[in-house]
């Protein structure tokens, strides 16, 4: 072995470790793997028993999904159009602009599991702007998971199933 | 050189690599390198033009901070003692139940910058329940920071006042 091979040797060594992450193990990521970072929300999509669509957040609704990749999650959905406060102060909206922002908006945070077997999504809603889902968990079923796309379902509690489209941010 | 001397360097400088990361350079991490990942709330204080410094988030509240690596940020803070909606859809909120659950949150998110010479967590806010914010830039001041606490001051609340902020990295 010669002085030219033994750095070769240790070249493609250095390299291998360098390409592993983004490389091999890429192919054998878990779902949580997959679904850890930032999404943005691109479409938000009710539809009820009668097969009537309801968009609740608008036709171009504004959000975003976290997953850190400790299990803590957070929610955010917004119509893009909702009413600004002409008082420029929450709590002394009015009662039409305080319905509108309660009824136009979701945010909650928590913890979320993930169930590779079957595709499931648990999230624990540790907070919510809609104080009644505080404490609930929820399920979500994945329908598509690639790296820049992601799409789950939901059984509305009032009837009829929700689908959510997100895009990885960038 | 001979073939010893070669595989030495070649392996001082594999070791190098390996180890940086972890020693060298987390000890000279950035701001944003240091902010990065998710904060529960532990406290924040409005502090009124008088000088008072008023808890507008009551008993055992609870909120999130996420920094992510690619400069997104996504905020929630919230009473505890938000009121259940009697008809028990989002929408269907009585007067009194949809002021108080304005009244006793916030929730945005959006892009963050950090001006590491001056310490401060610029946010730009995309989205909020508090739609005056969007498009709004927010500057907040940091006045210390470990691995396991991050306090702020954001000049420029929604409620118009300073706050003084507490939060704690999550386990």
């Amino acid at each position: 072995m010669n002085r030219r091979s033994i750095l070769s040797i240790s070249a493609i060594t250095a390299l291998g470790l360098t390409v592993l992450p983004g490389s091999a193990v890429a192919q054998q990521k878990t779902l949580k793997e997959q679904l850890v970072g930032t999404w943005s929300l691109a479409s938000w999509e009710q539809v009820m028993p009668d097969g009537s669509k309801v968009h609740n957040y608008g036709t171009n609704p504004k959000g975003v999904v976290v997953f850190d990749a400790n299990g803590r999650l957070f929610v955010m959905f917004a119509r893009p159009d909702l009413p600004k406060i002409a008082s420029n102060a929450p709590r002394t909206a009015t009662a039409e602009e305080a319905k509108a922002l309660v009824a136009g908006s979701l945010a909650y945070f928590g913890t979320y599991t993930v169930n590779d077997a079957d595709k499931a999504l648990n999230f624990r809603l540790d907070a919510s702007s809609f104080p009644n889902q505080v404490g609930s968990d929820q399920k979500r079923t994945i329908t598509s998971l690639t790296a820049d796309e992601l799409k789950y379902d939901t059984i509305a509690l009032a009837g009829g199933k929700i689908s959510v489209g997100l895009k990885r941010a960038k | 050189m001979n073939r010893r001397s070669i595989l030495g360097i070649s392996a001082v400088t594999a070791l190098g690599l390996t180890v940086l990361p972890g020693s060298a350079v987390a000890q000279q991490k950035s701001i944003k390198e240091q902010i990065v990942g998710t904060w529960t709330f532990v406290s924040a204080l409005d502090v009124h033009p008088d000088g008072r410094k008023v808890d507008r988030w009551g008993p055992n509240p609870k909120g999130t901070f996420m920094f992510d690596g690619n400069g997104r940020f996504a905020q929630f803070i919230t009473r505890s003692d938000l009121p259940k909606f009697a008809a028990k859809t989002v929408d269907q909120g009585t007067a009194a139940e949809n002021k108080a659950v304005l009244a006793g949150f916030v929730g945005s998110f959006g892009t963050y910058t950090v001006t590491e010479a001056d310490k401060t967590i610029i946010t730009r806010v995309e989205g909020s329940v508090f739609p005056n914010l969007v498009g709004v830039e927010q500057k907040r001041s940091i006045v210390s920071l470990t691995a396991d606490e991050l306090k702020y001051t954001n000049p420029a609340t929604s409620t118009g006042f300073t706050a003084e902020a507490t939060w704690r990295r999550a386990k």
